[in-house]
């Protein structure tokens, strides 16, 4: 418990409200899963998992066993996979009308990946903080890439149902991915050029050099471009499920 | 003749231990902690930060075990230099340490100093 609220006392107020947030998106997507059409299963599901992604920050665990702070970022990575894979399928199903699968196999294999994961962690060394930043780049480099697609995919599907009306639900998620996009791709940003908290904090105790005091402008832009984004994204997902709900009632 | 000989091979199996590699520690139990005497002058003034600040959240005896052993005694992780960099970021991230970046940094340069100390 003591250890949980000197975590709460380490997040910054907008932190905290973004992981509570995605606590709610979270819960949303996921009940969505349950009672709705197969086509939404992945995309639901893929949304639940960023939650589980984000809860790294209130998980007192993570501190301490880097192993799971690492798990933390590749359950982000899975989330955004299994989310583009959802969209694909919505695309095909516009395209097509067709729709493969059962939900429970959505399921088991999205728990599979993630359970693969694991033993991928258990079975290699303890990651350095250096890792678990390499682990989070890459994560974040993935969303990036995958937002971008998963725009243009949103686009498509809308041109395809812009007469029924769900479609205005796709402009919503297109917003969602619009944020998404600004806040991983300023961490990206932050990441590649060694701006960077998780940087910073190596580099404190490594006494390595860093030119961030050249660049305070793009360094403060960044930081607020991503949480603001950040929390914006949280917000938009949210509402975009509860909009959806509403109109598929 | 072979059986002094027999005696002598299996009373030296029986004492036989290999080299102590262990950096020079004092004490027992919970005053257990690294013998200042065999500590290099340039990081006394850090062992001595280390004992004032670091002895108010945990005993010196779990330093001392997770240098020896190279596990952590409370998580059972490595403890090797990444993992003392890792602690060092922990340290950090707190808002209760009452140490500032460069203690955390001396500290974080000590226990690399006992890592390498305790691989001689």
């Amino acid at each position: 418990m003591e250890q949980f609220i000197e975590l709460l006392n380490q997040l910054q107020p907008l932190n905290l409200i973004q992981v509570l947030l995605w606590g709610f998106a979270g819960a949303m997507s996921f009940y969505f899963s349950l009672g709705n059409a197969r086509v939404w299963t992945s995309i639901s599901i893929g949304f639940f998992l960023v939650f589980l992604s984000q809860a790294y920050q209130l998980n007192p665990l993570a501190e301490s066993y880097y192993k799971l702070s690492a798990f933390h970022y590749i359950i982000g990575t899975v989330a955004i996979m299994v989310i583009t894979h959802g969209f694909l399928e919505y695309y095909v199903f516009c395209r097509t009308f067709e729709i493969s699968g059962k939900k429970a196999v959505v399921y088991l294999v999205t728990f599979l990946i993630l359970v693969a994961s694991g033993i991928f962690l258990i079975v290699n060394p303890a990651p350095s903080p250096n890792t678990i930043r390499n682990i989070k780049m890459v994560e974040n480099a993935i969303w990036v890439f995958l937002s971008f697609m998963n725009i243009e995919l949103i686009r498509k599907i809308y041109s395809s149902i812009k007469d029924s009306a769900i479609s205005k639900g796709f402009i919503a998620f297109g917003i969602v991915f619009l944020c998404i996009f600004l806040w991983k791709g300023s961490e990206l940003y932050l990441q590649v050029f060694q701006w960077d908290k998780e940087w910073m904090e190596i580099v404190t105790l490594t006494g390595e050099d860093s030119d961030i005091a050249l660049y305070p402008g793009r360094v403060q832009f960044s930081q607020m471009v991503s949480q603001y984004a950040g929390l914006l994204s949280s917000i938009s997902v949210s509402g975009t499920f509860v909009y959806l709900y509403r109109l598929l009632k | 003749m072979s059986k002094i000989f027999a005696i002598a091979l299996l009373l030296t199996l029986v004492i036989f231990s290999s080299a102590d590699a262990r950096i020079k520690v004092r004490g027992q139990g919970s005053s257990l902690n690294f013998d200042p005497a065999s500590i290099a002058p340039e990081f006394r003034a850090s062992y001595d930060l280390m004992n004032r600040k670091c002895t108010k959240c945990h005993t010196m005896e779990m330093v001392v075990t997770a240098v020896q052993t190279g596990r952590a005694p409370v998580t059972g992780q490595r403890f090797g230099k990444q993992a003392v960099k890792a602690y060092g970021i922990k340290m950090l991230r707190r808002s209760n340490t009452d140490m500032n970046k460069q203690e955390i940094r001396n500290v974080v340069l000590l226990l690399n100093y006992f890592l390498d100390e305790n691989a001689k």
